[in-house]
């Protein structure tokens, strides 16, 4: 007796089921996906934007610090490497580069379309919260980034950026003395330069924006103020 | 209802939860409603990242004999000189966003104001910016019925965007030879350390200049010598530390130099 073909429909719902009962994760993705969001527009996508963004500053990162080399020696060397003799290495550099002035664009927009939406407004606050801590990550992103470089220009703009940061009373000097790790600008400075740029600065980005996603997912978009709120009937005002 | 529970508390819950409600039985699912405009916009970020890395590569050169510098594209080079921690020639320009922050050490650049461009301005900024929902918290999220908020979210970014065109087109170093105006000065041997480090990219000594620094066309703030030496010597304020840059007669020379400026008569020998 011939055994009989499965069917194939079945057979992705049993593996469906599989994953379901060990992780839960189709339930959650449904959740995510087919979640109900209110009459939205192109000003919603920019958020979604930023996520791209960063995955991209993300990818792209990663490859450079393939074949970056964070030292006074090398650094600059490696970054002409790059760009002049590696295969679409000005690409990915490129994109880096200009990934984060985007980011930083896309951050403002992203603000201010959130500001007039009064989208920060109860019970949204920490969503707020979350959001401008990852506006200031992502500026120290830009300030340790640029050092990376090792050229003229970046060097003496970190230089002064330091000393600045320097002159703050109390915290100041310790600040200055933790981004340098020695007296002057050197193999430590680039390194931590380094460290804080690929590791320590994206991994609190990364933690802040899952908990942001979440807070909006799980307290729902904010839909266009001008629109007549269902519960003013019932709540006046 | 307990005593203590004011109003408007439940009020805005009730509010909040009967908007939420209503979302969930009429909204649209985010797949493929919402997610169709991310899509298209995501796609046109991406796009626009690479047709700037295209046009910033294709237009800029390396670094060769004709362009020492490397300044030869439509969005700047793709990279400068190495960086020599001993001599600096080129300005210290921040990326431009960050340029409005450049932009407040041009504005607040006596001694006694700094503090106000470098610290208090920014944490200002910065700690409104994250307390701010709890700051406004009135429920209305209407525009027309937010004056305050309204004020400030149009004047914060006018005021950024102008700062940032202002740091973006203030002037630089000075390309001439000349950096005084006056030849018995320019002729100095500092004149030329002076224009060879780059001191003109934040001080103007006579013959324009940037205007970060102090303007030392009359002399340093403080005339003392030794204030202008321990200040070449140390940095602060945001100038770095020229030490190791110069000799110890250079500094001399560049201290005798700008107390002559402030005297009017060059320093002889």
């Amino acid at each position: 007796m011939p055994i009989p073909a499965p069917d194939p429909q079945q057979l992705v719902l049993q593996a469906e089921d599989w994953v379901e009962y060990r992780t839960g994760f189709p339930t959650l993705v449904r959740q995510f996906l087919f979640r109900k969001v209110p009459p939205t527009g192109w000003w919603h996508t920019l958020g979604s934007s930023l996520l791209t963004v960063f995955i991209m500053q993300a990818v792209t990162g990663s490859l450079l610090a393939m074949s970056y080399d964070p030292s006074p020696n090398g650094a600059y060397e490696s970054i002409r490497y790059i760009t002049d003799q590696q295969t679409l290495g000005w690409l990915i550099r490129g994109m880096h580069k200009w990934g984060a002035s985007m980011m930083v664009i896309l951050l403002f927009l992203h603000m201010g379309r959130v500001f007039f939406y009064g989208a920060y407004k109860y019970p949204r606050e920490l969503t707020w919260l979350t959001g401008s801590l990852i506006f200031l990550s992502t500026m120290a992103m830009g300030l340790t980034g640029y050092l990376l470089v090792w050229d003229e220009r970046a060097y003496w703009a970190s230089v002064v950026a330091v000393n600045i940061n320097g002159t703050a009373p109390v915290l100041g000097p310790f600040i200055s003395k933790f981004l340098l790790a020695g007296p002057v600008f050197g193999a430590q400075t680039i390194s931590r330069f380094y460290a804080l740029h690929m590791l320590l600065i994206p991994g609190l980005i990364g933690a802040l924006i899952f908990i942001h996603l979440w807070l909006v997912v799980k307290l729902g978009v904010t839909p266009w103020p001008g629109r007549p709120v269902p519960g003013d009937e019932v709540t006046g005002d | 209802m307990a005593v203590t529970t004011p109003r408007k508390v439940i009020n805005r819950r009730v509010r909040y939860e009967t908007e939420l409600v209503a979302q969930k039985k009429e909204g649209h699912p985010f797949f493929p409603y919402a997610m169709f405009h991310d899509t298209v916009v995501n796609l046109i970020i991406v796009l626009m990242i690479v047709a700037m890395t295209i046009i910033w590569h294709a237009t800029a050169g390396p670094i060769d004999a004709h362009h020492p510098d490397g300044q030869n594209g439509w969005l700047g080079a793709l990279y400068e000189g190495k960086a020599n921690p001993a001599v600096q020639v080129t300005e210290p320009r921040p990326e431009w966003y960050f340029l409005f922050l450049f932009e407040l050490l041009r504005i607040f650049k006596s001694p006694w104001e700094l503090i106000f461009a470098t610290i208090i301005i920014p944490t200002i900024f910065m700690v409104l910016l994250i307390v701010w929902p709890f700051i406004d918290r009135g429920r209305d999220r209407r525009i027309s019925r937010r004056p305050v908020g309204m004020a400030f979210g149009l004047s914060v970014p006018a005021v950024l965007i102008a700062l940032t065109i202002a740091g973006g087109i203030a002037p630089g170093a000075v390309s001439g030879s000349s950096i005084t105006g006056d030849p018995k000065f320019d002729a100095l041997p500092a004149a030329a350390l002076i224009s060879s480090h780059g001191c003109t990219s934040c001080h103007n000594f006579g013959a324009g200049g940037g205007t970060v620094g102090p303007n030392l066309s009359q002399g340093a703030p403080n005339p003392d010598p030794a204030a202008i030496k321990a200040q070449i010597e140390n940095g602060g304020g945001g100038m770095p530390p020229f030490k190791d840059a110069f000799t110890a007669d250079e500094i001399q020379q560049l201290v005798d130099f700008i107390v002559g400026l402030g005297t009017g008569t060059p320093p002889s020998g």
